[in-house]
């Protein structure tokens, strides 16, 4: 399939005019019609002669467009507002709202000349880890049908996993981006608080958002962020740091760099198998020149608590904007998943509670960024789980409230002090269920994570393995 | 009362909750919300084992301040007035209709 190969590979024959991008768009719209109906990734799907239109262009004017994301079809969650073409968030509420602006990473996209194919499903408002709470229907782990994809930026995950497209743009909140990509085999970056512009993101948590890429590959995800990231007057809380060559710091030398292993997340309440993979990768990654130590961060064991009540106090205040009168829906339309995290937050931040919840939370937050600070005393990166299990069959994860809170158990402590994360592929259960590892940085460190992805992906071939239904 | 008795939610509380946060709840879901929330309540109650003596909230982890713009209107952001009333339900000679509260 055209879409196996490259960014970088497939820019270079656009470049050549060895490939149209004619030709890769009718690729994607071809396995779309073939695929989607099995795994449901998609909620909108672009009029396959607009964006056949697009990609004629890109052909006919090649020398107009430099970047290495020209002519290439990709994917948005549909959790980013999109000028003339509508914009769900995957809750009824939002059923027909069709956008009167555009978010400055499609804008900035656009202005690449990357060729958008779809709105992409997910778990509502970004409320979930599978992308079972969703109004338009689940969207199924291509690995396993019965199983769910992630969340909750599973559409984009699955539609990757299946070569829908070369690459997507999901949000992570606490996990978002990391969770799905670690069960359909793909790569996903959770990047620096503030790093890519949120304008135009619907907002879950405003202070935990990120937008970041997914792709088959860090090196691809890293020509993405080349082209999203930076300070964008539009977005008061974007960085001001330059944004770095991302592609070409991917060779850089790991030489000297220490990974840290922090052991109390490798105990209980993680699978065995999971454990197992992931920690067979200590091997990997010292022959690539990293060293490794363990490290104890006993204080991420409050991460859920300090996620949960920020982030569902911070959505309580986002999603009283749904009024219904402006546009949009009643309340009324709202899942049962959505109002229960709306009322917690509400119950946390209300009169005799905001102390012991919210502000308690707020100073937890505090002594989280403390404990990754001093962890970071130790080594340049830490190697975490994503998961703490394989893919839950449907129905099982959202079953029970506390068993949903605890899967995001290794995701939600990046968030709340803005570092950066990268998910990549590291191996598969014994039932063939795919497995990912989180590499978690500094702040703006996505160029050193990038690059161990990178140079773990040259050698091992996890991340080359397709779902058997293609 | 410790907080992990306080987070006990009853179904008034739920009630009281979804007043607050406007949402319409039937009887059935109010029942069903109750025991729900107080799971994940007691749940997060632990946070308040964390010992925050003389620790300063953080608010936010974007490590800036004060981020300020001139004061000049960028008429390329502003909406038109017939783009911010085109996906109302209602409207009337440009206003946005809504229930009156009176």
């Amino acid at each position: 399939m055209l879409l196996d190969q490259s960014i970088h590979q497939i820019s270079t024959l656009l470049r050549q005019k060895n490939l149209s991008s004619v030709e890769l768009v009718t690729e994607a719209y071809q396995t779309i019609k073939e695929i989607n109906p099995q795994i449901n990734a998609f909620i909108t799907l672009v009029e396959q002669n607009l964006a056949l239109k697009q990609a004629r262009n890109v052909d006919q004017n090649r020398v107009k467009f430099t970047s290495p994301l020209a002519g290439i079809p990709y994917l948005l969650k549909d959790s980013y507002v999109t000028q003339s073409l509508r914009t769900t968030a995957a809750s009824a509420v939002l059923q027909n709202f069709i956008p009167p602006y555009s978010a400055t990473v499609y804008h900035r996209l656009e202005d690449s000349g990357a060729i958008l194919i779809g709105k992409m499903n997910m778990d509502a408002w970004g409320h979930g880890g599978s992308t079972e709470n969703t109004d338009f229907k689940p969207t199924k782990n291509p690995y396993e049908l019965s199983r769910v994809a992630g969340g909750s930026s599973g559409g984009p995950a699955a539609a990757l996993a299946c070569r829908l497209a070369a690459f997507a743009i999901g949000e992570d909140t606490g996990g978002s981006i990391r969770n799905p990509a670690a069960w359909t085999n793909t790569t996903g970056l959770k990047v620096t608080y503030g790093r890519v512009s949120r304008y135009g993101c619907i907002a879950y948590a405003s202070s935990f958002d990120t937008v970041g890429p997914m792709a088959k590959t860090a090196a691809d995800c890293a020509l993405v962020l080349k082209a999203i990231a930076g300070q964008d007057p539009y977005d008061a809380t974007s960085a001001v740091q330059p944004v770095p060559d991302y592609y070409q710091k991917l060779t850089q030398s790991l030489k000297g760099k220490t990974i840290g292993i922090p052991t109390d997340l490798y105990g209980d309440g993680l699978d065995e198998p999971i454990k197992t993979a992931i920690l067979k990768q200590k091997k990997v990654f010292q022959a690539l020149g990293l060293k490794l130590v363990e490290l104890k961060m006993p204080l991420l064991r409050y991460g859920l608590a300090v996620y949960y009540l920020i982030g569902l106090s911070e959505t309580s205040s986002n999603l009283a904007r749904y009024d219904g009168l402006r546009f949009g829906q009643d309340r009324h339309f709202f899942t049962t998943e959505t109002m229960r995290r709306i009322m917690i937050g509400t119950y946390a931040l209300s009169a005799g509670y905001y102390d012991a919840y919210y502000r308690q939370a707020q100073k937890g937050r505090t002594l989280l960024i403390r404990e990754y600070d001093q962890a970071f005393t130790h080594c340049d990166v830490l190697l975490m789980p994503v998961n703490p299990i394989s893919p839950p069959k449907f129905g099982e994860l959202i079953a029970d409230p506390l068993t949903n809170i605890m899967a995001d158990i290794y995701t939600v402590t990046q968030n709340p002090v803005g570092l950066p994360s990268l998910a990549v592929p590291c191996g598969f259960t014994p039932n063939q269920l795919p497995i990912g590892l989180q590499l978690v940085g500094q702040l703006f460190a996505e160029d050193l994570l990038l690059a161990i992805g990178h140079q773990y992906q040259q050698v091992t071939t996890w991340h080359l393995q397709k779902p058997q239904l293609l | 009362m410790s907080l992990k008795k306080r987070a006990i939610i009853d179904e008034k509380t739920v009630a009281y909750v979804r007043q607050l946060a406007a949402l319409n709840l039937t009887p059935d879901q109010i029942k069903q919300f109750a025991p729900q929330l107080s799971t994940v309540l007691s749940y997060v109650a632990q946070i308040q084992e964390l010992d925050t003596k003389q620790v300063p909230e953080t608010h936010q982890v974007t490590y800036q301040t004060n981020v300020f713009r001139p004061d000049v209107i960028d008429t390329s952001r502003c909406l038109s007035q017939a783009q911010a009333l085109e996906n109302a339900p209602q409207t009337h000679h440009g206003y946005f209709v809504v229930k009156s509260i009176f």
